[in-house]
């Protein structure tokens, strides 16, 4: 099933969160699109066995392990809207006013940072071939591991309603707030306007266009 | 677009007129709850303060529908000192009294 927009908006916060922590506190200087796929993988996982609701990412296995189309999409977007460097994923200094912005957010919601920060403590300073190694080891299932799983087997998927003992905590405005920062469309509206009163090239009652003048 | 009793002025940015217009053409309903809500923030900009958050910094918001109007009032955001959110190139000769529409976030469902 589809995530609704606010499953959307928090999967891109906490993204957008554990990136800025890995950099900020100096666990990392370099993502690759593949390593923050197992770090979300292993927050995810985390929060679903205490039944926790953060992210909602469905993950399968594939050749390099746990992997998530909706989370690639989300990087993308991410990307798209100037929040993360394409390169090393880098958080930019516009995430850092989002991260500031949702700050309540972020505390209120303390223990689900918590999953993000301890994944972070654990892996986001090792190399991806070790954290690959950590990950093929772990068990999944009765006396198997990853690396024994076939491909495409479903991995995590969002918890089911009577599932879920604890969800992230957002209203509807802030999910809004979030989604406008998120979508590509939106950003670009309002880079496009801004260029446009940065250039002086507003228009009064008088000059405006047919669409205004009735 | 400016009622009488309203003592501010209107000022577009060219991108906000071609979203309207579009709306309008689109659908007559939508359109008319934007005006609406235009008409309503230009006879009390004061009223239901909502800013925007992270790349909106600095920019106001009011529900309209599934759409949001996106806007700047010229007094508030000198005294809050957001000209370096909206970069206006024409702000020393903006009166105060001037509501300046900057864009439309179309059909958001939440």
């Amino acid at each position: 099933m589809a995530r609704t927009n606010m499953e959307k908006a928090v999967d891109r916060l906490l993204v957008l969160y554990l990136l800025h922590d890995a950099f900020s506190r100096n666990r990392t200087n370099f993502v690759q699109k593949t390593k923050l796929q197992k770090l979300v993988f292993l927050s995810e996982r985390e929060m679903i066995d205490e039944r926790n609701k953060g992210f909602n990412f469905y993950f399968i296995k594939l050749v390099h392990g746990p992997f998530s189309q909706e989370l690639e999409t989300d990087l993308a977007k991410l990307v798209e809207v100037g929040l993360v460097n394409r390169r090393g994923l880098e958080p930019t200094e516009r995430a850092d006013m989002i991260i500031e912005d949702f700050r309540d957010v972020i505390e209120r919601n303390g223990p689900f940072i918590k999953y993000v920060n301890g994944t972070n403590d654990g892996f986001a300073g090792v190399s991806l071939e070790e954290l690959l190694d950590v990950i093929y080891a772990m068990s999944w299932g009765k006396g198997k591991t990853i690396r024994d799983l076939p491909p495409r087997t479903p991995m995590l998927f969002p918890m089911k309603k009577e599932s879920v003992a604890s969800e992230f905590s957002i209203t509807d405005e802030e999910a809004e707030d979030l989604l406008m920062n998120f979508d590509p469309k939106d950003v670009r509206s309002l880079i496009q306007a801004t260029e446009e009163m940065r250039t002086g090239k507003m228009r009064s009652d008088e000059h405006t266009g047919v669409a205004l003048s009735k | 677009m400016s009622t009488p009793a309203s003592p501010y002025q209107n000022s577009y940015a060219p991108s906000f007129e071609g979203q309207l217009a579009a709306i309008e053409r689109k659908d007559k309903i939508r359109g008319s709850r934007i005006r609406k809500e235009m008409s309503e923030i230009l006879a009390n900009p004061y009223g239901n303060i909502d800013f925007g958050k992270g790349r909106w910094r600095g920019r106001r918001k009011r529900r309209a529908g599934t759409d949001r109007v996106i806007f700047v009032v010229c007094k508030q955001c000198r005294e809050l000192k957001h000209f370096e959110f909206n970069l206006c190139s024409d702000c020393e000769k903006t009166p105060d009294e001037t509501v300046v529409w900057v864009t439309i976030i179309e059909d958001h469902k939440y």
